[in-house]
């Protein structure tokens, strides 16, 4: 595992958004991006997660497919429309091909099963914020 | 009173004067006081003769005659004298007296007197003989009467104008008149009701033609009496002639002969009758001579044959035959002529090129001596028949075949019940060979004996039972599930002979039944596990990350030297507990469905059970953005139910109301419980589309569902309601389509 060395300082690294309805997870899942030099923020529904981008320019997002409200694809259905270059890596419970399909569709930037590999993600979120342009 | 008629007593003697004494005169005075004189008696009361020696003088004197005078003018003068004989032979005396007698006295002369002495004085011998004669001719007369009238046929006897002399006894009784009054009448004014009105008609009449022929004529008259039936009489009439050969008159006989009549014709309807039978029998009848000669056939006979009648009469069967057929036939008339009595024969010839089956009676017609004058056949052609019968044998062994390969088990018994017939089907699945149960009573393939009576009164008021589900015990004692059609057999008269029951093995169809019950609580523990493996999902999620942060922060300070990453651990620890927590009621409630349910006499108390499984609810209803609500009624008595065959009904009825309204985006579920009537109720109300009565009237049974295909089996709610039925429960639905519909469990509290 290759492991930052020092913690970065708030702000200093791609700005990211959590969206998960399960509040300690997108906690933890927080931290652990923190500590590998991501900017978190962390959203619980799809409502919080459209208003947090519209208000900060974030470089990826990590969407929870499943959530009530408006949940995962819908969600994305709408940020494509609002910021379509943002990338929006999906989180699925279990892998629900039928979904991650209609999210590839959709433009997601990629998906994960959960429990999440951290290196994997840490992985596919440099990827994505080195590929989307950042303000 | 006059004088005269004082001496008329002696009437009958004639008063009588005698003229003349000589021989003649004596003898007459002899004979008339000897009374010798045959049908005259005379008493002679003078003599006149002059000569006093004459020998009438004597005689005269002898017989005390009281006149004797000379002067015959004194006879004149005897009272009441009747007649003067005159016996002088001499014509002047004769005149004399003609001339001198008084008015009433009469003359014989010499020569009437010599004729009356003639007449009077024959020989003795010659009227003894006369006498007997008549004596005879009245005994004859007595006895010819007497056959007459004893005759049983009406006779009249009639003169040559038809005039009635004489009838017999026979046409008085018959005809109810005496002889007078029909004697002297004419023939034809007799009311004879034998012969019925006469035809006065000369042709008519037998009587002219026995007159002018002389000969006995007969005619048979037919009437119709008075009663209405038709009468006949046979009317002889002969002819009566005198002793020169002319005829006198008609002798006529009458004799009802109906009933003759009668037997006769029914003897010629008979006749008749016979004829047309041999016209018309579909038999073949034949006679033959004793030397094998045709005396007679009919025309089915030479049909048979193939021959003509005229072709056949008096001829052999060798000479209009095959030899092989003629020989046939032969045989069969040896027989009857040797052993003299009926033989009956099947016999199979070549006729008119074919072969031909014969079923053949023979007879002898035997004379009053035993002796067989001829040979009567007849023969019925019974080749379609045999065909028939070959064809019948053969299908009766087809079907026989069919019924006895049939998988099917076929156990036919008669009507008191006991086995007739167990096909191999029913040996291969009830272990019993044939030989076994053939004879003994059917009831016994049943587990109890009144079951297989109960079928037998069913199937005789409702004609059949179809398929029903029942068991049927092996000889091994082991019951086998079958699906059995049970109904009586009938004859070809539509008479009850006993039963058929056709029964199926089902044992394999109920075990498929079983598998699929049990594949459906696999697809629901299936289902479930897939909603399950989601929420043991994110539970598992938080603990890997919440441990993935914990080795982050450890492998920064592996001595867990920093207070903050010691904050961090205590801080995190109680965090993996609880998702651990919740990792296992979920699994454990996953476990419980997997489960195979049984009664198990447990307890539960209701409102807790429920309330555990909610949270399962309250995930889904918060997904379908369902408000999910509840209202439980406070200390409810425990009912005997295991808790988590009670959480499946709720959780089942709860998915249902939650997928019936969540399509639509919003609606509300209320999970309450009460005590009502003595019972506990678990209810589950929603608001949404509601139930179609359709649906609802089957929503019990397996299989229906209002789901789209595959996304459920319907078996849902069927379960719900076995598991409810196997507690003494109930559920019942109640709904109105467009405003939701209510479920309640009504559940048996323990006393």
């Amino acid at each position: 595992m290759t492991m930052p060395s020092g913690k970065p300082a708030a702000g200093a690294g791609p700005r990211v958004l959590v969206v998960d309805d399960e509040q300690e997870f997108a906690a933890a899942l927080a931290k652990r991006l923190g500590l590998r030099g991501f900017d978190v923020e962390v959203a619980h529904d799809g409502e919080q997660a459209l208003a947090r981008i519209r208000a900060t320019a974030f470089d990826a997002v990590v969407l929870d497919i499943r959530m009530p409200g408006p949940d995962g694809v819908a969600t994305l259905r709408q940020v494509r429309l609002e910021r379509p270059g943002l990338s929006v890596i999906l989180l699925t419970g279990h892998v629900l091909v039928s979904q991650a399909i209609e999210g590839m569709r959709l433009g997601a930037f990629d998906y994960l099963t959960k429990p999440v590999d951290t290196d994997r993600l840490t992985e596919v979120l440099r990827t994505a914020c080195g590929s989307s342009p950042t303000r | 009173m006059p004088a005269g008629p004082e001496h008329r007593p002696t009437h009958s003697h004639l008063r009588a004067a005698i003229v003349g004494g000589g021989q003649g005169g004596a003898s007459f005075i002899r004979m008339a006081a000897e009374d010798k004189f045959r049908g005259v008696r005379l008493r002679i009361c003078g003599l006149a003769e002059p000569d006093v020696a004459a020998p009438g003088m004597r005689v005269a004197r002898e017989h005390d005659v009281p006149l004797v005078t000379d002067d015959f003018r004194r006879l004149f003068a005897i009272p009441d004298l009747d007649l003067v004989i005159e016996l002088t032979g001499r014509d002047d005396v004769r005149d004399e007296l003609e001339r001198e007698r008084p008015r009433h006295v009469r003359l014989i002369d010499h020569f009437a007197a010599q004729l009356f002495w003639e007449l009077s004085t024959a020989d003795d011998a010659i009227i003894r003989h006369r006498i007997e004669m008549q004596q005879r001719v009245a005994e004859e007369k007595d006895w010819v009467s007497q056959i007459f009238d004893s005759l049983p046929e009406e006779i009249v006897v009639m003169d040559h104008d038809m005039v009635v002399t004489h009838v017999n006894r026979a046409f008085l009784v018959a005809n109810g008149v005496t002889l007078e009054q029909v004697r002297g009448r004419h023939c034809y004014e007799l009311e004879q009701r034998a012969r019925g009105e006469c035809r006065v008609s000369v042709e008519g009449c037998p009587f002219q033609g026995v007159i002018e022929t002389r000969r006995p004529q007969m005619d048979v008259r037919k009437h119709l009496a008075p009663d209405g039936h038709v009468r006949y009489a046979a009317i002889t009439a002969a002819p009566l002639l005198a002793r020169d050969g002319a005829p006198k008159g008609v002798i006529e006989s009458t004799q009802d002969i109906t009933e003759r009549v009668r037997l006769e014709e029914e003897l010629r309807a008979t006749e008749v009758r016979l004829q047309q039978f041999m016209e018309m029998a579909p038999l073949s009848i034949c006679i033959k001579n004793p030397a094998g000669q045709y005396l007679e056939i009919n025309p089915a006979g030479g049909l048979l044959l193939g021959r003509s009648k005229h072709e056949i009469l008096g001829r052999t069967d060798r000479e209009i035959l095959s030899p092989a057929a003629a020989e046939v036939f032969r045989a069969s008339d040896r027989e009857v002529l040797q052993q003299r009595r009926q033989v009956s024969v099947d016999q199979d010839v070549e006729l008119r090129g074919s072969r031909i089956s014969l079923a053949t009676v023979k007879y002898p017609v035997l004379d009053g001596a035993g002796n067989v004058t001829a040979v009567c056949g007849m023969s019925k052609d019974v080749t379609a028949l045999k065909q028939a019968e070959l064809e019948l044998t053969r299908t009766k062994d087809y079907l026989q075949n069919i019924l006895e390969n049939s998988p099917v088990m076929i156990i036919t018994a008669d009507l008191e019940g006991r086995v007739v017939s167990f096909n191999r089907a029913a040996e291969a699945t009830l272990g019993y060979r044939r030989e076994e149960v053939i004879g003994r009573p059917a009831a016994m393939f049943y587990g109890h004996p009144e079951e297989r009576e109960t079928l037998v009164r069913r199937v005789r008021t409702e004609g059949s039972i179809q398929e029903v589900d029942t068991a049927h015990h092996r000889k091994d004692g082991v019951e086998v599930p079958v699906s059995l059609t049970f109904s009586v057999l009938k004859d070809s008269q539509g008479r009850p002979i006993g039963t058929v029951g056709i029964s199926r093995d089902i044992s394999h169809r109920k075990a498929l039944m079983n598998q699929v019950l049990q594949s459906e609580r696999l697809a629901a523990v299936g289902r479930l596990a897939a909603g399950v493996a989601h929420e043991v999902n994110n539970p598992v999620a938080v603990i890997s990350e919440v441990v993935g942060y914990l080795q982050d922060l450890i492998e920064d300070d592996p001595a867990c030297r920093s207070p903050e990453l010691v904050e961090e651990i205590r801080d995190s620890l109680p965090k993996i507990q609880r998702q651990v927590v919740r990792c296992r009621s979920i699994t454990q409630r996953l476990l419980a469905f997997s489960r195979k349910s049984a009664a198990t006499g447990e307890t539960v108390a209701v409102n807790a059970a429920v309330e555990e499984i909610l949270p399962f609810l309250e995930k889904e209803a918060f997904f379908a953005k369902v408000t999910l609500h509840r209202d439980f009624a406070p200390d409810l008595p425990r009912v005997r139910m295991d808790e988590m065959q009670l959480q499946e009904i709720v959780i089942n009825l709860g998915n249902n109301a939650v997928q019936a309204i969540g399509k639509r985006g919003w609606g509300n579920v209320w999970v309450t419980t009460a005590l009502r009537e003595g019972r506990v109720i678990v209810a589950v109300r929603d608001d949404g589309p509601g139930i179609s009565e359709q649906v609802r009237d089957r929503l019990f049974d397996p299989f229906v569902t209002s789901k789209p295909p595959g996304q459920g089996t319907g078996l849902g709610l069927s379960i719900c309601y076995a598991i409810a039925k196997r507690h003494d429960g109930e559920i019942t639905v109640e709904s109105t389509p467009g405003a939701g519909a209510t479920f309640r469990v009504f559940l048996r509290p323990v006393e």
